[in-house]
């Protein structure tokens, strides 16, 4: 099985997920997002970036994370996303279930 | 986030989609622009390379673009702009076939705006007043009459003072008195008029204020104050052109000379449909209880109380009133309600717009169907887009997007006629009735009709588009893409062309010759054509106030009233120009309502019929003659025998061709056998249609006996122009006695012109829409037969190849033609056959439609036909 292909499954069902924590870090434009988690997980994790904003238009119709036009360090105009108080009780009730999940996984597997 | 917020969001996104791409095209161009820049610095690459290596990590600009507006959840609509403007493109294209389609659906469209307004200002009355919807009526209920008799409501003055007085929940509670005066000014001139002796706190209900002058005050009511009235503007119009000096001059209204005090504002009716307001000056302590004027009440809701409350205080008012007055009032029940009542019927008036929604979508079912001969056409492009990845959904919302616009065209028309041929229509109802609407009538559209008719559009749009749209999309469509040699099952739909063609010329042969007939009669034999109705003075004499009938009169009252009205016919026949006078009891067959009678005692066999009394001359007057027995004497007049004459046409049918002479009628009444009248038949006129002119048919006659009416309609046949009596006529009455009046005089052609005129509109109209549905039909059948033999065309090539001859050919094509458009006027005809066909004038105008059909048809083979023929065999067989 090719191991980027894997990665990339398993990354597109908790896109959400990584953009919340991401935003939890502070506010950041797209690109920033998806660099920010590149270097967070040490390029482990590549974000499709053209599934990035999809992802972001959804979490913000869902009313986790806002929107609004800013100015960046470079002094470019850029939308800036940030997390909601809605958004960090999501996260967390994801994170949660996420543990739960892995520590499941991991349980069955270190079986002999 | 909220349904509410989503959907907020939605809808801002859509009403700002520009600003909504703008943001997207941005925030990508800068991610872009970002990557490109960290790879040009962190690996070296070439802008253009840098940039390209951008992309391909993006992913796809275009299918993320896509993503995000699908998750607009509105994308669709971007897509319906497009789709409209391919609809009007499409219009421009089969200019024929739009116009049939807009004009049968504008057919549709208008009758439905038409009876959906009428129906919500009868049903749903609103008064354009200030807090209208606080007004209220007050009336008085007899429960022991109720039942059986609607209109004679107790008469109530005292219950009026009482009220008035008492009651906290209604306020400026107003009494009136309906009244119609034919009024006369210094000058001449005269106008039959139709108003309300009032209190003037009817003007405080209204709250409007007059245009010039005043309104009527308290001190109007004082016995001793000198007459007055306050005019109407279409009065104001009539007899003084509008002219301001009208305030302080006289206007004549029935005995009394009325000064001009006030003149409402245009439009201005209240409460119903009101042209004067004259002061109500009876008061309860002249009369007993349940005696005086017959007056109707109406206020306003007293600030802060409710319909409820105002309805319980007049229960415990009439509570108290009846325990103290138990011969009167033990039966009333006092009652409040919003005033207009509104029609009773409103939900039986609500279903009645059904009929026209139906027809609207039979009428779009039509127009479908001759589409799909279209769509048809379209399905190569049909195909492309559904191999492009367009759902069958897509497809469809494409198809009935155009149609919509077909239906928007027909609706916005509609709309139009209806608008305009509704004021001058609701106009010539009013006239016809013999009576004006109520001001609260909006001769415009509401709003609410517009909504109405944009629905409409819309279920138009569904069926005119998805009738072709799911025939277009149900089969495999990818085997009509474009390419040489496809073979496929393409759009079939020759059970339904044929299905089509046979209904629409059997319903064509059927019901256009009876429509035409109609009108042919209408035209042909206009009611009453050649009688001198120019040169009749008509008018009604009546007792009125301050005469009020007492609710016991007794055979005194009724003997002095019978005196007046033989005196004053006496002396209008021996009025100069007047060369002779009849009466009757009525204007026969104008509101002329119907009585039940039973022939010779046998209660099975009961007839509907409308009956006139006449005085003995009435027959003779009127150019009619009596063609079996006798007519009416002086003595039958007086004696205590009843007798009657019926009409020879009526009598045929009733007695079976037997003579009438001598056979009995009876009415029978509620209260059984006792009690209800017999008469005997003495005689059967002939040509009364004439003198009734476009009235109703009057079947029974009986003799004038005036006692026994309230008024009496009097016919005077002049020797010059008959407006020039009017006046004298109208002074005459009063003058004889102040109790005594003349209304509604006027030529008897002015009665009939208003009927007279809205039979030929009808004719009119039944004229235009036979035309426009049989443009349609034609327009329809040439189509489709024209389309099927297009779809020939590679096979008459095959033929012509082979060696058929052209004549062959053709015939080969006429036949099928000729079956299905034989096999609908054969229906057609069929259902036809009880009715017109039955007489050669009739067989004509059926052998006249089937003819055009057939014509048509042909045409419709044969030009497509000839076409193919022409072209190169090999040309043919490479035709799709």
């Amino acid at each position: 099985m090719n191991a980027s292909r894997t990665q990339k499954d398993a990354l597109r069902g908790s896109l959400d997920l990584l953009v919340l924590k991401t935003l939890s870090l502070g506010p950041m434009h797209g690109w920033g997002i998806s660099q920010r988690i590149q270097q967070i997980s040490r390029g482990v994790l590549e974000v499709n970036q053209g599934s990035l904003y999809p992802a972001l238009q959804r979490l913000e119709k869902e009313g986790l994370i806002t929107s609004d036009w800013a100015t960046t360090e470079n002094n470019r105009r850029a939308r800036y996303y940030e997390i909601t108080a809605a958004g960090r009780r999501a996260l967390g009730e994801e994170l949660e279930s996420w543990r739960r999940f892995a520590a499941a996984l991991e349980a069955v597997l270190a079986t002999n | 986030m909220s349904w509410f917020d989503g959907a907020r969001a939605r809808l801002r996104l859509l009403l700002a989609r520009r600003a909504a791409e703008e943001r997207m095209d941005e925030e990508i161009r800068f991610h872009l622009e970002m990557e490109t820049d960290r790879l040009v610095r962190e690996e070296g690459l070439e802008p253009a390379e840098a940039r390209r290596r951008a992309l391909v990590a993006f992913g796809g600009v275009e299918k993320c673009k896509e993503e995000l507006r699908d998750g607009r959840g509105l994308a669709w609509l971007g897509g319906l702009s497009l789709d409209l403007k391919l609809g009007f493109r499409m219009l421009v294209k089969y200019p024929v076939l739009t116009v049939a389609s807009v004009l049968a659906l504008a057919v549709a469209f208008t009758l439905a705006a038409a009876w959906f307004e009428f129906s919500t200002d009868m049903t749903l009355p609103r008064v354009p007043l200030e807090e209208g919807d606080r007004i209220v009526g007050v009336r008085n209920r007899d429960l022991a009459t109720a039942d059986r008799d609607y209109s004679s409501e107790p008469r109530s003055l005292h219950d009026f003072e009482l009220w008035r007085d008492e009651l906290e929940s209604i306020q400026d509670l107003a009494a009136y008195s309906r009244i119609a005066y034919t009024a006369t000014t210094d000058d001449g001139r005269y106008a039959a008029l139709a108003g309300v002796r009032t209190t003037p706190s009817l003007f405080r209900v209204a709250r409007v204020a007059p245009l010039i002058g005043r309104a009527l005050i308290d001190d109007d009511l004082r016995p001793e104050a000198p007459p007055v009235v306050v005019l109407g503007y279409s009065a104001w119009i009539r007899l003084f052109d509008g002219d301001r000096s009208a305030l302080g001059k006289t206007v004549r209204l029935g005995a009394e000379h009325a000064t001009v005090v006030g003149v409402m504002p245009e439009g201005f009716a209240f409460p119903v449909s009101e042209e004067f307001w004259t002061p109500l000056r009876e008061r309860a302590i002249d009369y007993a209880r349940r005696e005086g004027p017959r007056i109707a009440m109406i206020g306003r809701l007293a600030p802060g109380y409710t319909l409820e409350q105002a309805q319980a205080e007049l229960t415990m008012i009439g509570e108290r009133t009846a325990a103290a007055y138990p011969d009167t009032h033990e039966h009333l029940r006092p009652e409040v309600r919003r005033f207009p009542r509104g029609n009773e019927m409103a939900a039986i008036t609500a279903l009645l717009n059904i009929p026209f929604i139906l027809l609207l979508v039979v009428v779009a079912a039509n127009v479908a169907t001759l589409l799909i001969a279209r769509t048809a056409a379209r399905e190569s492009e049909i195909a492309l887009r559904s191999a492009l990845g367009a759902g069958r959904r897509r497809i469809l919302l494409q198809l009935v997007a155009e149609a919509l616009v077909t239906t928007s065209l027909a609706g916005a028309l509609g709309l139009a006629v209806a608008r305009w041929g509704l004021g001058w229509g609701m106009d010539l109802f009013w006239e016809v009735q013999q009576s004006r609407p109520p001001f609260w009538f909006d001769r415009g559209l509401s709003p609410s009709t517009v909504l109405y008719v944009c629905a409409l559009a819309v279920l138009g749009a569904l069926v005119v588009g998805g009738i072709p749209g799911l025939r277009a999309t149900h089969r495999r469509i990818w085997t009509r893409l474009p390419q040489p040699g496809a073979v496929g099952d393409g759009m079939r739909f020759g059970a339904l062309a044929t299905g089509v063609i046979i209904a629409q010329v059997a319903l064509c042969v059927a019901f256009i010759p009876v429509a035409v007939r109609a009108a042919q009669e209408q035209l042909r034999d206009p009611k009453g054509g050649d009688f001198p109705a120019e040169a009749f003075l008509t008018g009604r004499l009546t007792r009125q106030p301050p005469f009020a009938p007492r609710a016991s009169g007794g055979p005194d009252e009724a003997r002095r009233t019978a005196e007046l009205f033989d005196e004053a016919h006496r002396r209008l026949t021996a009025e100069p120009g007047v060369v002779v006078a009849t009466r009757a009891n009525r204007i026969p067959g104008f509101n002329h309502p119907v009585a039940a009678i039973e022939l010779d005692g046998d209660s099975a066999r009961i007839l509907r019929v409308r009956g006139l009394s006449v005085d003995p001359n009435f027959f003779e007057v009127m150019g009619a003659r009596i063609v079996a027995g006798r007519a009416f004497t002086d003595g039958d007049v007086s004696a205590s025998a009843d007798v009657a004459i019926v009409d020879e046409a009526w009598a045929a049918e009733a007695f079976a061709g037997r003579s009438p002479i001598g056979r009995r009628i009876r009415y029978p009444t509620r209260d059984g056998e006792a009690g209800s009248r017999v008469y005997e038949i003495v005689g059967v006129v002939a040509g009364m249609d004439r003198a009734i002119g476009p009235g109703e048919k009057v079947a029974v006659y009986h003799p004038l006996k005036p006692e026994e009416h309230a008024g009496v309609q009097f016919y005077l046949r002049t020797a010059g122009s008959p407006e020039a009596l009017v006046s004298r006529v109208v002074d005459l009455a009063p003058a004889m006695d102040p109790s005594l009046g003349a209304s509604e005089v006027m030529p008897l052609e002015d009665v009939w012109r208003p009927v007279q005129r809205s039979d030929a509109i009808f004719t009119v109209v039944v004229v235009v829409v036979v035309a426009i549905i049989l443009l349609f039909a034609l327009i329809g059948i040439y189509a489709l037969t024209s389309f099927a033999v297009t779809r020939r065309t590679r096979e008459i090539g095959i033929r012509a190849t082979l060696g058929a001859g052209p004549l062959r050919i053709l015939l080969t094509l006429f036949s099928r033609v000729l079956i299905q458009i034989g096999a609908g006027i054969v229906l057609g005809a069929t259902l036809v056959s009880l009715t017109v066909a039955r007489d050669p004038a009739g067989l004509r105008l059926v052998g006249g439609v089937a003819a055009a059909m057939l014509v048509v048809g042909l045409a419709g083979c044969a030009v497509p036909a000839i076409r193919a023929l022409r072209i190169h065999p090999m040309e043919a067989l490479r035709t799709d």
